[in-house]
């Protein structure tokens, strides 16, 4: 008679209890998981609901704010700097007439005048006068070094001798091309 | 007689007890946590987890700015206002922003001065007056014209290599592009520099350096010979629209 009222499924555990045994861990698994999932999530919502994001952009605007009353010193600073490292920059690029001059001059014996002077940055025309030979060969030898050198002149050549027969002097006309 | 002796309406209950310990209530609660756990990951895990790190670049990246603009502040509130603004009227003077005839006059005659050479004609290309109106460039677009000055002058070798020396070396910058001349009169092709203002976008979070050891040395430099050739005491004019007397 108590068949007739009974609630539960009579065939209730009639399958293999090894593949009951394999359902329950699988549920134990899933179960498992899904809390682990449900945890990740709230912590990653905590996580990103504590960010320090919103506080650091508050204090960022302040002192933007704070930097927005030198700026006229900070433009004047930035122009500042423009201006020196554009100079700097034509410093470095020029050519100096005065290093080249001094160069040669330094080469220049005694007995020499430089009388006559030509040229631009590429191209220098330069007349020396005296009265010795020797001393314009001198000159020469030393205009030659700085060619070897490789210093300030990347080709001499004497474009004229000639003998003033006036005052017994010689000239020598002279084409430096400059490095 | 029937098994399923069940009384009343087919309800919840009587389900959950009818299959609670079957395999296909396993199966279903199974399934549902994977359906839950596969919606969890797909609409809300990685997009957090996503968002999270973009937070952290965010934050990052805040943080340096921040440093940044502290370090800007403290710069500026150490920086001596009066300096910079003497600096940069020294490097205004020796760089002009505009066709400074002024100074380029003075820079000339301080040389003569300087050197013992006599100044002969000089002239210049005033060009176009209203050109002086500026509009600011910005970068290296904009590489300083020079304004040609072709000045003859009298002396002997060495004052014109002072002459030039002191053309060189005083401020405006000015470079000597041509020389022409025999016996005591020299010709002279004298290019002097000028670059307008560029337009500076100064943003906070720019860091601010201080002028490198080289910079102010320059500074120092051009200052000293602009005290040479009183450069400095010249009021910069606002045009060039002016006639020159030509000596």
């Amino acid at each position: 008679m108590n068949e007739g009222i009974n609630l539960l499924d009579p065939n209730k555990r009639k399958g293999p209890s090894v593949v009951l045994a394999r359902l329950k861990t699988t549920r134990t698994l899933v179960m498992g998981l899904l809390f682990i999932v449900s945890v990740t999530s709230v912590i990653l919502f905590i996580l990103v609901a504590l960010s320090p994001l919103p506080a650091l952009q508050r204090q960022e605007a302040t002192l933007n704010q704070n930097l927005t009353l030198s700026k006229t010193d900070m433009v004047k600073y930035a122009l500042l700097q423009e201006r020196t490292t554009d100079i700097s920059s034509l410093l470095t690029k020029r050519h100096t007439l005065n290093q080249t001059i001094s160069l040669i001059q330094s080469k220049l014996p005694n007995d020499i005048s430089v009388t006559a002077l030509q040229g631009d940055t590429g191209v220098l025309t330069i007349t020396v006068e005296s009265p010795s030979l020797q001393s314009i060969d001198s000159f020469l030898s030393g205009l030659i070094s700085l060619v070897q050198a490789k210093k300030m002149f990347k080709q001499i050549s004497v474009t004229e001798l000639t003998v003033d027969q006036s005052s017994n002097d010689y000239l020598a006309s002279l084409r430096l091309v400059l490095l | 007689m029937n098994n399923d002796g069940w009384i009343g309406k087919k309800g919840f209950r009587y389900w959950y007890y009818r299959y609670r310990d079957s395999e296909y209530f396993t199966l279903g609660i199974v399934g549902a946590s994977i359906v839950v756990c596969l919606l969890l990951i797909f609409t809300f895990v990685i997009p957090e987890i996503s968002q999270w790190f973009s937070i952290q670049t965010e934050v990052a990246t805040a943080q340096q700015r921040i440093s940044v603009l502290q370090n800007n502040i403290n710069f500026m509130n150490n920086l001596n206002k009066g300096t910079v603004d003497n600096q940069l009227q020294v490097a205004s003077q020796a760089l002009p922003p505009q066709k400074d005839f002024g100074l380029i006059l003075q820079s000339i005659s301080s040389a003569a001065l300087t050197s013992g050479v006599a100044l002969g004609d000089y002239t210049f290309p005033v060009g176009n007056i209203t050109s002086t109106k500026i509009t600011p460039v910005s970068g290296a677009a904009n590489q300083t014209p020079g304004l040609p000055v072709t000045v003859i002058i009298t002396g002997s070798f060495e004052k014109v290599k002072r002459f030039i020396a002191a053309i060189e070396n005083n401020s405006p910058v000015a470079q000597v592009t041509s020389i022409d001349g025999s016996g005591k009169t020299i010709s002279l092709t004298i290019e002097f520099y000028e670059k307008p203002f560029p337009t500076l976008s100064v943003t906070g979070d720019t860091p601010l350096t201080p002028l490198s050891p080289k910079q102010s040395a320059l500074l120092e430099q051009l200052a000293n010979g602009q005290k040479t050739t009183g450069a400095s005491s010249i009021p910069q004019p606002i045009s060039s629209g002016s006639a020159i007397p030509l000596f």
